[in-house]
């Protein structure tokens, strides 16, 4: 969706204020609501893109006023509700999502205390071994699709209708754009793409600068 | 508010710290989350998972070429040598950063972040006027944070909207040479791996290392 969260390339936000000393949080809650946030995703019930799109469904205005970690917030809310664990008024309003499969109500046992730092330290591998060869090579040339789907993307407006030359073969992911709709996984390959920062903001930009994006195969054409 | 998406919130507890201590106990009862472990969690990524973290790795770099040629060509691989690794790093790309090119790194869409080498991402990094500008006006962006990219070295702005996640191996500043591993890791910060700033030396600390 073309969201407020979609922000590359927009004007209008100000300066880049930075916090000398910031520490890691800044309040109890903030850190009560990492923690959680951790542990509910270690379950299994929701995944990141899930909760991303919750995110992006804010209504702009509450999207710009509510801190992040609020909208951390929000995002389990949404996602026990809309499994039925739970009815909470959600913290911000937002719109409902556009094509969705029923979410998933499996999840493992909770995490316990003792196996946190080695299931940070695991990590979950997001990388699979496919037999589909990749369509584009290295140095293709390859145009961003122009698409503006209603729902979850990763695609960002900023590159779309863009040429750009694909610099990396990344191995291949379940695409997002699936997985926070409630969808089947979707396996492609993944690109690093090369954008002259002419080609995506014209002539007043830098003729040395580059934009390098990840793109997955279903977002390009051959150009 | 008077609008069409008019909501009225008057008897909900809007207070964040409510809310997610109503989250936490839903959580716990449903036997999706054990609450004891919300504090482990947090305090990992206060004491132990940081940029003191990507400081070392850079550090290793700068003194041992082999090291530096593993991290370039698989760096999760060559950080799990220094005994980091995991969530939101499972597929880590380090940066070189030369005298021709300068990278720096952004999420637009969110927040991504290599968080075995840097720990959580600061405000800045998660907002708007960052993730807008860095991507179309990096240089104008750098300079406002303190760091001027000279006009012929070109600027690579890595956007880590999928699964990858980036950090900037910066350059070794001049006047380190003969300093330890570990005088040079103390002068690696967190917004030089992130690319918006570089890795330098005062006068001070340069008189230091030859005294």
């Amino acid at each position: 969706m073309n969201g407020i969260h979609d922000v590359g390339g927009m004007q209008g936000f100000g300066k880049v204020e930075q916090e000398h000393n910031e520490p890691v949080f800044h309040e109890e809650w903030e850190r009560r609501t990492f923690g959680t946030m951790f542990l509910f995703l270690a379950s299994g019930i929701a995944c990141i893109p899930e909760l991303r799109y919750s995110t992006e469904r804010i209504y702009a205005k509450e999207y710009l006023e509510n801190s992040y970690f609020r909208r951390w917030i929000h995002s389990i809310e949404e996602a026990l509700n809309c499994r039925g664990l739970a009815e909470i008024e959600n913290l911000l309003p937002h719109s409902a999502p556009i094509g969705s499969a029923q979410p998933s109500m499996e999840h493992g046992p909770p995490l316990p205390k003792d196996f946190v730092m080695a299931a940070l330290a695991a990590g979950v591998p997001s990388r699979v071994e496919t037999e589909a060869a990749p369509r584009f090579a290295l140095g293709d040339t390859v145009l961003a699709k122009n698409i503006h789907p209603r729902g979850h993307t990763r695609l960002p407006r900023y590159v779309r209708g863009k040429r750009g030359e694909v610099v990396g073969l990344r191995g291949s992911f379940a695409l997002d754009d699936r997985i926070a709709h409630h969808l089947s996984p979707d396996l492609q390959p993944v690109y690093s793409v090369r954008f002259p920062a002419r080609e995506l903001w014209g002539a007043d930009a830098s003729e040395n600068d580059a934009i390098y994006i990840d793109l997955w195969e279903s977002h390009l054409d051959a150009a | 508010m008077s609008d069409s998406h008019s909501h009225s919130h008057t008897d909900v507890p809007k207070a964040p710290a409510l809310r997610i201590k109503a989250i936490e106990t839903v959580l716990a009862e449903k036997g999706l989350i054990d609450p004891m472990a919300i504090e482990e969690v947090i305090q990992a990524y206060e004491t132990k998972i940081g940029p003191r973290n990507g400081a070392q790795v850079v550090a290793r770099a700068w003194v041992d070429p082999s090291f530096k040629e593993r991290l370039l060509a698989d760096a999760p691989k060559a950080v799990a040598e220094l005994g980091y690794s995991g969530l939101m790093g499972e597929n880590m790309v380090a940066l070189e950063n030369t005298s021709t090119v300068h990278n720096v790194f952004v999420c637009t869409l969110c927040s991504c972040y290599p968080w075995p080498v840097l720990g959580l991402p600061p405000t800045w990094y998660k907002s708007a006027p960052y993730r807008s500008r860095i991507v179309m006006e990096p240089r104008a962006v750098l300079a406002e944070m303190g760091l001027e990219v000279p006009a012929e070295t070109e600027v690579r702005v890595w956007d880590s909207n999928a699964e990858l996640r980036y950090f900037v191996l910066p350059m070794r500043p001049p006047g380190t040479e003969g300093w330890s591993e570990q005088q040079l890791a103390a002068i690696v910060t967190r917004d030089a791996m992130i690319g918006t700033a570089s890795a330098t030396i005062s006068p001070d600390e340069q008189k230091g290392a030859h005294a």
